[in-house]
């Protein structure tokens, strides 16, 4: 199975209190894109002979993306630039896609069901619509049946009703948050960055011409958020410690984190404590 | 239009008085007490009546003390005199539509006796905690000072306030009562929770008698003092529901934390905006009173969630409304953008009233001076003159800002691509992301004001000259000065504004030296270091790390050193950097020694960037400088200096 997954490098407000400054944007990798890997690479190991394929419509600094996403575990990096993109719309960025993603061939699509800065959240419905695909949005977790050769999807809905979503490939999915936090690094990372090129391609490449000026949009302003107190937090049931954590809005202590100075038997004394820890 | 801030608009009834929306400014000492000759009230007056004009619906005064004893700062025992001055001070805040409420303050264990004379009194004769050993109150002291609560609630009333609020909470005089960690009495004011609520309850009755039932009567309740000898949470809800039952009260403060808890109580942007609210919530279902809430709610979006959501009834907003008094107004009438957001640094308020100063306001200088630099009291600029400001950060933009208010036409040039200046610096440090703020704020002033702005743009004599400004302010701040140490092959030298602008990446074992600053720079560099997994130590000159900090930050910096594993080396300084490391120097001893690292972070002080100044001096009808271009300092100083230069033009 060919598993291409769509992802985004975004721009987000610098750090929360400069927005509206001009401070240099921060960027990283669509948190919901991450997801999207990470659900793909678990479909990956859930069966033989399967290929991951990342693609991006961005600029140079989006191979930090790609690289994020290869050091997960991708096989595969694509990414289309061209200076003409620059404030390119979504449906541009799905047309985009669609061709790459029709000159790499696939059988399932993912992406976040959303991105982090712009947020129209309508890439995976138009890719689906250009690619006549079945689209289940705002997918939780896959399930792959090798033998009908179908994938199922879980979606929550209000209150916490789940439904199971069925459908034949090739299918286009998007991505919530679900239960698989994305890895951080795959095994054998190094080897594969090293190993690794990005593909690189142009819009002539794909045969796609840049559309009107008037489909560009542009961010102007951006906001930091807003304060919220957690509603629900029951401060009886909490201990001294965990009071003091949530009233410095800490959600984990740092203490015990592995240092960059630690030496090798530290270090690994301190990830042991961890796991034990964390897998009770 | 439906306001955005429907619940926060909402009239609240606390007991006879109507309140006329649910924001109040908690009790905060001012330290601004005059003498008799000035009036004593005339200056909070104006201060208070400031924040009554900008909207807000109540107001809770401090600065009132209960007795002699529990003198603190320029805390007042009332009595007949000062009738008439406070009289004329409910009088403007009621004229302003505004409800004002006085606070009853007994410190007790935590009186200053450098400024009383006389010992601090409590519940039982301990440290614990507290800058004195305690005097026990014996029978007769207990009912004199429930007699001296009593009398000063008479004189409150007489001088037309409209409610009282007790100091309860935080291990002060009641709360010393109330917290079994103080407490230790055998008599029937200690051990069980109704003998050691008796205090409390004597004083309510006292004060109800003089007063009757047509005055608002509160307190403030620490609901859990933090403290594993002292009220937990399920006590502390029981002493609110007991206080709810009892009749006396119209209502309740939902506090948290006993004294040494004040790095949270008093907590700077590392606590969590409204950390207090879940207390509050707590309280809200075990009584019928309101409650209010307090602690870092600076913003009405995040009041009105927590109104809404029925957390409390109220939401105090004490620095928030110190440093832009029309917070209320202007989230009312949908001018929320332009509010002045307070960034929780506490040096301006909490920092001076510690050193007993009076306090002020980091970021809004007419703090104190609203008698003559209130809102609505600047004057208008008398001829529209062409005014140019030189650096974009905190003192340029408040110059900016300020002129333009005034009518001037103002243009800013920038040499950077970005405004904000060292703020742009600052707010990169671990937690610190809300000192941007400062000017993100100042930046969105200048645009509403249609300030022209040019950044990339490099001021000189010639392009001054040819823009015939009428007036020049000079912000063209400071820059860190060389290093007074080389790099060598194995230990490298760095700025720490380079380590804090992610410019350069620092070695796996690094030194950060303060050599004097003690301030965030030094502090908040080790903590970023720290953070990035590296092995740090904070060498100071100072007695200890952080110390220029507000006091209540140093506590909570330490705890995370602690967890980071940062050494800190007081009274020390760096004498050199060999090939084995980092050479240290104790001061008193001079006593030298090598401390191995790969590393020297330096927060090497600031030179003044003043060339434009001295050339352009002589040469413009009006120049004026401002901030760290005179001498480098911190940001209130660029922020004042910005906004009187721009007073003068």
């Amino acid at each position: 199975m060919k598993i291409a997954v769509c992802l985004k490098h975004i721009i987000g407000p610098p750090s929360s209190g400069l927005a509206g400054t001009g401070a240099p944007l921060r960027h990283s990798p669509n948190p919901l894109d991450l997801s999207a890997i990470e659900e793909a690479l678990r479909l990956r190991a859930g069966s033989g002979g399967s290929e991951v394929v990342v693609v991006t419509a961005g600029p140079p600094q989006a191979e930090l993306t790609l690289n994020r996403a290869i050091a997960m575990g991708a096989d595969k990096a694509i990414r289309v630039w061209d200076e003409a993109m620059c404030g390119a719309d979504s449906f541009f960025t799905a047309e985009v896609l669609c061709a790459t993603l029709r000159a790499t061939g696939f059988d399932l699509i993912l992406c976040g069901s959303r991105s982090a800065d712009t947020g129209s959240g309508i890439v995976g419905a138009l890719l689906a619509e250009e690619l006549e695909l079945p689209l289940i949005a705002g997918a939780l977790g896959l399930k792959y049946d090798e033998r009908t050769n179908r994938i199922s999807a879980d979606k929550k809905l209000e209150r916490g009703v789940r439904e199971t979503y069925t459908t034949c490939l090739p299918a286009m999915v998007t991505i919530e948050h679900g239960p698989n936090e994305p890895r951080w690094y795959g095994a054998g990372w190094v080897h594969r960055l090293l190993k690794q090129k990005i593909e690189r391609r142009d819009l002539r490449w794909l045969g796609v011409s840049f559309p009107a000026q008037s489909r560009r949009v542009e961010i102007v302003a951006v906001t930091p958020p807003r304060p919220r107190t957690k509603l629900g937090v029951n401060v009886a049931s909490l201990s001294r410690e965990e009071k003091l954590r949530m009233m410095f809005g800490q959600t984990r202590t740092s203490a015990g984190q592995v240092r960059a100075s630690d030496r090798p038997e530290d270090a690994a004394r301190k990830i042991k404590e961890h796991l034990d820890k964390w897998l009770g | 239009m439906v306001s955005q801030f429907k619940h926060l608009f909402t009239p609240l009834q606390i007991g006879p008085v109507t309140i006329r929306n649910r924001i109040f400014s908690p009790p905060y000492a001012t330290s601004m007490l005059e003498d008799e000759a000035r009036g004593w009230w005339d200056r909070l007056a104006h201060f208070h009546a400031e924040r009554a004009k900008g909207g807000i619906g109540l107001i809770v005064m401090s600065e009132v003390c209960a007795h002699p004893v529990a003198v603190a700062h320029r805390f007042a025992v009332l009595d007949e005199r000062h009738i008439p001055h406070l009289r004329e001070l409910t009088d403007m805040i009621h004229a302003h539509g505004a409800k004002i409420f006085q606070l009853i303050h007994n410190p007790g264990r935590h009186a200053l006796p450098a400024y009383s004379h006389l010992p601090t009194w409590g519940p039982s004769p301990t440290r614990r905690g507290a800058l004195a050993i305690t005097h026990a109150m014996d029978h007769d002291e207990i009912r004199e000072m429930v007699a001296s609560y009593a009398r000063t609630a008479k004189i409150i009333k007489e001088a037309g306030f409209d409610g009282i609020e007790l100091q309860g909470a935080h291990g002060f005089m009641i709360g010393s009562f109330l917290s079994p960690a103080t407490n230790v009495r055998s008599d029937e004011y200690g051990g069980s929770l109704e003998n050691r609520m008796r205090f409390l309850d004597e004083i309510l009755a006292a004060i109800r008698e003089q007063i009757g039932s047509d005055m608002v009567l509160g307190t403030s309740l620490s609901i859990d003092e933090l403290n594993p000898h002292g009220i937990t949470v399920e006590e502390g809800q029981e002493i609110a529901a007991r206080l709810d039952s009892g009749g006396m009260l119209n209502f309740l403060t939902a506090r948290v934390g006993d004294f040494a808890a004040v790095p949270i109580w008093i907590g700077d942007m590392r606590v969590a905006p409204g950390a207090a609210v879940p207390f509050a919530a707590l309280v809200k279902r075990a009584v019928r009173m309101p409650v209010l809430t307090v602690l870092r709610i600076k913003d009405p979006f995040h009041a009105e969630r927590i109104l809404a959501e029925g957390q409390a009834d109220m939401v105090g907003m004490g620095r928030a409304t110190l440093c832009d008094p029309e917070l209320p107004g202007k989230a009312e009438s949908g001018r929320a953008e332009e509010i002045r957001y307070c960034i929780s640094c506490n040096q301006g308020c909490l920092q001076r009233y510690d050193q007993g100063l009076a306090i002020e306001c980091v970021l809004n200088p007419a703090v104190g001076l609203e008698r003559e630099l209130g809102v609505g009291k600047i004057a208008p600029a008398q001829r529209k003159k062409r005014v140019l400001v030189v650096g974009g950060g905190p003192a340029g933009l408040k110059a900016a800002e300020t002129a333009a208010l005034r009518g001037q036409q103002v243009v800013i040039l920038e040499r950077g691509p970005e405004l904000g200046g060292q703020i742009l610096i600052a707010c990169r440090l671990p937690g610190r992301e809300e000192v941007a703020e400062a000017t993100s704020h100042l930046v969105g002033q200048v645009r509403r004001l249609g300030v022209e702005v040019r950044l990339n743009t490099e001021a000189s004599t010639r392009t001054i000259g040819e823009l015939r400004p009428d007036a020049v302010v000079i912000a063209t701040g400071s820059a860190p000065a060389a290093l007074p140490f080389k790099s060598n092959d194995r230990v490298r030298v760095f700025h720490a504004v380079d380590v804090i602008q992610r410019k350069v990446e620092a070695g796996n074992v690094v030194v950060v030296f303060d050599g004097g600053e003690s301030h965030w720079k030094c502090c908040g560099t080790a903590e970023l270091l720290a953070q990035q997994g590296k092995k740090v130590t904070l060498v100071t000159f100072r007695a200890f790390a952080g110390w220029d900090l507000p006091p209540n930050t140093v506590p909570p910096f330490y705890q995370r050193m602690a967890e980071h594993d940062v050494t800190i080396l007081p009274f020390t300084i760096v004498s050199g950097v060999t090939p084995d490391g980092v050479v240290v120097r104790d001061i008193f001893s001079r006593r030298e020694r090598v401390l191995a690292a790969d590393s020297l972070v330096h927060t090497v002080d600031n030179e003044v960037c003043d060339g434009l100044y001295r050339e352009l001096k002589g040469k413009v009808p009006e120049l004026y400088a401002a901030g760290d271009c005179v001498s480098p300092r911190k940001i209130d100083s660029a922020i004042r200096e910005g906004f009187l230069a721009a007073l003068r033009i």
